[in-house]
């Protein structure tokens, strides 16, 4: 029987073995619960309304388990769940790599060697992830009552807002009836009913946390992005001062030099975003009804995203610096209406994803987002050829 | 590297010799320019680009404006001649000579300066120009050669003294409202021909050419 | 499957537009659309004759040595744009005594001001496409350049002309004391010379528009008319009657069978006849007029030195790409049609809506009348409708222009549109009117010496032009506005100035 940590280091690695998938935050705090719930099912630990204490000190042949127990019953003073899980965040790590040594011991996964002494641990037995997948997606497809411990993994991963890192191809919105459903399963019989639901409920106080951060960084680079689009759209160009000199926005939007600096930097910075954004589009697993582990690239999408995102406002600094608001002329107006339209299009679909609750709240829902990321799409597609003809004429005459 | 030699290869333009002498020297100069840089020095360059341009200005002086004006007066020579249908003065047809010459190459230029210039542009711009001014008024028997760099170029400048030689110069000089000075008298030093030659660059075993 | 067929496509489209613009940059069409900034007044209408200008080979560099002598054969992109610049610019500015002339920039003296700004270049003040920085004149570089090389030593005028300490420069050239090319009327010792003049001469009157008019007027037609039968109208023959070409024997067919000029049968003139001769027949005779018409706005268009179409076959066949092509592609990538006249249409400044017409001599002469009192001032107000132009009609000029042509006052002492726009010039000892009309339009002082002074003083005239709203009203009342330039240069020689 594998710990719900093991399950989660199975669900959340790629095909290197990596456990990068997820945003590490959420990671962290997922592990840290797996442990405690872990300990409840094995009737180890107990909590009231203030403390968690271990009820019995048996050890349970997992050493992880048996670590964090030892901890916790060693502890003189009486701690409640929040802290535990706060605690043992800082512990993610050494839990992770033990449910991954003993994936390893049971055959699952294989430990190498990588590049600077670095340890990497692939997947050899791609049936064991699947399995565990499917489990999870066989719980959310079907009506009937699941396995208390199944009932634990989905809960981790909702509290955790782990299902669109390990399961893309799942709408989570369509499932959320089900999961409230078995939110509300009385897991009669079980002592650990208690425990259970106050380490979900401790976990999901902290990943809101952390969610609410990201978040809000998310909006804010998201409005800080379609501000300066919107600027650059509509504010008056920053005229050049009359007098005699080389003033730097003479230079930045008069002199050739550094137009091409400005120009190529400008270039360069935009293709980073784009394959940002193509990586993000990727990480999110587009493709549909994929059951199968495939070969991502590394990090979060959420990282991903603030990349893009980040990409995307330095663009328009960067246009800011190459155009100071002028909005050109004839084709050349053509081009900068369309990259500034898609970087604005792009900062939209930002803040649609940082203000998605607030946002379907007032009945804004991720049909619009869907739009607005299609349109952001669409306006990227004509800027090579436009491009092509705006350094043509710039060279040419 | 700043040269002073003893004696003045011209001091005067009332030494000069015949109107066709001068000719003569302006077609040897025109071929000697050309091979320069086959062996003449460029103080030797100098000094006959020198003769060619104070002749001129001297032929233009005595034959056309003292003639015209004085002599035989039919005209006037002023500093405004093109709206008072009057000749240009000397030291103009000089610069227009110097301006046409500019145009052409900038591997020679000449200008008349002084240490006191009716026409501020006219005054000493580096100080090469203010040291060679200096030393020809201070020696009007000598000329003054030098080496100096504007506009990342190496030039041979020669100063030769310019002499007030008759009392329509100094008169004028003395009287213009722009003049820093006004107690010039026939013989003083007003100023200098400056005459300024782009060097090559010497070859890295040439030790120079003078 | 399908979306690969869409990136396909869409990769495909990319190409083509890239190439669309690479040939259309480099071999023919319309490049309208990639101009990439506005272009000027002065140029808008050749603006699509691109190679008038650009003249330099594909991706020249760009950055220039502005020493490069121009002989050299290593001519950089900026160094050729300058080259066309002076191509058609240099006779004006010679003309115009100017005050920074090229040439006397070039010596090895003149490197530490080159240094500050490029004079060398006239990219450097004027540059197009950029019309945010654009300024009155086609200027481009700051309104305070002076500062460059008339701040510091000997050469700061803050310092050398007390009555200058503490003006700023951004005054020097826009308060109506000093230009940067044409200062002909405005150099201290012209103004000096002129400064005892009375505002308004007694009598008023304009020297060549005098003997211009004089011999004008009382002009008799010399011959009878010999033209078919049926290309004679009564209106036509009126018109000519009496018109300046009747008087100097030119009849129907110098203008309208010019092959059978010499003939007397009328067969052979039918043979001949054109019913709308083309302009080309009155520059045969108006060289002079023809010459000049070309150089103001009415027909730059014609201007010799204006881009011709680009030939694509020619551009193809250097390629080697003439017969692979279909003719069909080839006759695409031609230039579009020439435009040789300049259309009321495509005018910036304010013009009547229903003035739609192109310009060639019969806009402002009619044909056949070839009336130049008209061409002079009415003609103008069928076209031109902004301010100046409309209170040109309520303004003294005009009562005075009326007055002559009714013959209560002498010739030369009205004022037309063209008396201030179309300066007479003496050419081969006869009077000639220039068809240039923006030749003294900026900066206005250039009317001063070939107009204004020839009725009024030159305080009034300076202090006149340099009052923009009494320019507007057409100098409807006394200038508003006083330039100081002529007192402080009677200072300056000690003159008591009343």
């Amino acid at each position: 029987m594998s710990t719900l940590a093991e399950d989660l280091v199975l669900l959340t690695m790629d095909v290197d073995g990596e456990s990068s998938l997820v945003q590490q935050g959420a990671l962290e705090c997922a592990f840290a619960g797996a442990v405690l719930m872990d300990l409840a099912f094995a009737n180890r630990i107990d909590t009231d309304l203030h403390t968690l204490v271990a009820i019995d000190r048996t050890p349970t042949d997992n050493p992880a388990l048996d670590r964090v127990l030892a901890e916790i019953a060693a502890r003189p003073e009486a701690a409640d769940t929040r802290t535990w899980i706060a605690e043992l965040t800082n512990e993610a790590d050494a839990i992770r790599e033990e449910a991954l040594a003993a994936l390893a011991q049971r055959g699952i996964l294989a430990r190498q060697d990588g590049l600077l002494r670095t340890r990497r641990h692939a997947l050899v037995e791609d049936e064991a992830k699947r399995r565990t997948v499917r489990q999870v997606a066989d719980v959310l497809d079907s009506d009937d009552i699941p396995d208390p411990r199944d009932i634990a993994l989905i809960a981790l991963l909702d509290a955790c807002d782990l299902f669109l890192e390990v399961l893309p191809e799942f709408d989570v919105e369509r499932h959320r009836p089900r999961i409230e459903q078995l939110h509300r399963l009385d897991l009669i019989g079980r002592d650990v009913a208690g425990a259970i639901a106050d380490v979900e409920h401790s976990i999901i106080q902290a990943v809101r946390a952390r969610s609410a951060r990201f978040r809000r960084l998310l909006l804010h680079l998201s409005m800080l992005g379609a501000g300066a689009a919107l600027a650059t759209l509509l504010l008056p160009r920053i005229p050049i001062p009359d007098r005699l000199g080389p003033g730097i926005a003479e230079l930045l939007w008069f002199d050739g030099v550094w137009q091409q600096w400005s120009g190529y930097l400008l270039l360069g910075l935009s293709v980073a975003g784009l394959a940002a954004g193509l990586r993000l589009k990727t990480r999110l697993g587009v493709r549909k009804a994929e059951t199968t582990p495939v070969r991502r690239p590394a990090g979060s999408a959420q990282r991903w995203r603030l990349y893009h995102l980040g990409l995307g406002v330095g663009c328009l600094a960067l246009l800011f610096a190459h155009t100071g608001f002028r909005l050109g002329a004839n084709l050349h107006a053509v081009l900068m209406g369309c990259y500034v339209g898609a970087l604005a299009c792009g900062a939209l679909v930002g803040i649609a994803t940082g203000a998605a609750p607030q946002l379907r709240h007032i009945g804004i829902g991720p049909n619009a987002r869907r739009l607005i990321l299609r349109l952001h799409v669409w306006l990227l597609l004509p800027l090579p050829a436009l491009l092509v003809v705006h350094i043509l004429v710039v060279y040419l005459y | 590297m700043i040269e002073v030699i003893g004696l003045s290869a011209m001091k005067t333009v009332e030494t000069l010799r015949p109107l066709r002498r001068t000719a003569l020297v302006a077609t040897a100069i025109a071929l000697t320019v050309g091979v320069a840089a086959d062996g003449v020095s460029y103080r030797r360059m100098a000094d006959m680009l020198h003769l060619v341009v104070s002749s001129d200005r001297a032929a233009y002086s005595t034959k056309v404006v003292q003639r015209l004006t004085r002599d035989d007066p039919v005209l006037t020579a002023s500093e405004y001649f093109e709206d008072e249908s009057a000749l240009p003065l000397p030291a103009q047809m000089f610069r227009f000579g110097a301006e046409l010459v500019a145009d052409e190459t900038e591997e020679l230029s000449y200008s008349l300066l002084s240490l006191y210039p009716i026409n501020k542009k006219n005054g000493a711009g580096t100080e090469l120009e203010e040291a060679g001014l200096q030393h020809v008024a201070d020696h009007p028997d000598e000329n003054f050669y030098g080496e100096e760099e504007l506009g990342g170029e190496r030039y041979f400048v020669a100063v030769y003294p310019d002499i007030a030689v008759a009392e329509a110069c100094v008169h004028c000089h003395n009287g213009h409202k722009d003049s820093p000075r006004s107690d010039a008298k026939v013989g003083d030093v007003m100023g200098g021909v400056v005459i300024r030659i782009a060097m090559a660059p010497p070859p890295a075993s040439d030790p120079g050419l003078d | 499957m399908r979306k690969a067929t869409l990136w396909i496509l869409y990769v495909c489209a990319t190409l083509l537009v890239a190439a669309w613009a690479t040939i259309t940059l480099t071999v023919g069409g319309d490049r309208s659309t990639l101009l990439i900034g506005e272009t000027t007044d002065a140029h808008h209408q050749i603006e699509l004759a691109c190679e008038t200008c650009h003249t330099a080979r594909l991706f020249t560099d760009s950055a220039t040595d502005s020493t490069t002598d121009s002989t050299t054969d290593s001519t950089t992109a900026t160094e050729a744009l300058n080259q066309t610049c002076r191509a058609c610019h240099d006779d004006e500015l010679q003309a115009a005594r100017d005050s920074h002339a090229r040439k006397l920039f070039r010596g090895p003296r003149m490197a530490v001001y080159r240094e500050r700004l490029d004079v060398l270049q006239c990219t450097t003040c004027h540059i197009e496409h950029r019309p945010e920085v654009t300024r009155p004149g086609a200027v481009t570089v700051a309104t305070d350049f002076c500062i460059a090389c008339h701040s510091e030593g000997d050469q700061d005028v803050r310092t050398a002309r007390p009555s200058h300490a503490g003006i700023e420069f951004d005054t020097c050239a826009t308060a109506g004391c000093h230009n940067y090319h044409d200062n002909r009327a405005l150099y201290e010792g012209f103004l000096i010379r002129h400064a005892g003049r009375p505002w308004l001469a007694q009598p008023p009157l304009h020297k060549l528009s005098e003997r211009y008019r004089t011999a004008q007027s009382g002009q008799q037609a010399r011959i009878a008319p010999l033209a078919p039968t049926s290309a004679l109208t009564q209106p036509a023959l009126d018109e000519w009657a009496s018109s300046g070409h009747a008087a100097a024997s030119v009849g129907c067919v110098e203008c309208h069978a010019p092959s059978a000029a010499s003939s007397v049968v009328l067969d052979d003139i039918e043979a001949h006849w054109i019913d709308a001769p083309d302009t080309a027949i009155c520059e045969d005779c108006h060289e002079a007029q023809a010459d000049t018409f070309v150089l103001g706005k009415h027909g730059m268009r014609r201007h010799p030195l204006i881009a011709p179409r680009r030939d694509p076959h020619r551009q193809l066949q250097a390629m080697g790409l003439l017969e692979r092509l279909p003719s069909a592609l080839v006759a695409w990538l031609r230039d579009p049609p020439e435009r040789t006249r300049m259309t009321v249409a495509e005018a910036r400044l304010a013009m009547r809506s229903d003035a739609a017409r192109a310009l060639d001599c019969g806009t402002c002469h009619r044909p056949h009348a070839l009336d130049v009192a008209r061409a002079a001032a009415r003609a103008c107000a069928t076209c031109h409708d902004d301010l100046h132009s409309r209170a040109y009609f309520d303004s003294a000029h005009y009562t005075l222009w009326q007055a002559e042509l009714a013959g209560d006052a002498p010739p030369g002492s009205g004022v037309s549109c063209a008396t201030c726009h179309m300066a007479k010039a003496r050419r081969r000892g006869k009077v000639v009117t220039s068809h240039n009309q923006n030749a003294l339009l900026y900066p206005n002082e250039k009317m001063i010496r070939p107009v204004c002074l020839d009725c009024h003083g030159i305080r009034f005239a300076i202090d006149a032009l340099a009052d923009a709203d009494l320019v507007l009203r057409n100098f409807q009342g006394k200038p508003s506005v006083h330039v100081q330039s002529v007192d402080w240069a009677l200072r300056r020689v000690g003159t008591v100035d009343d």
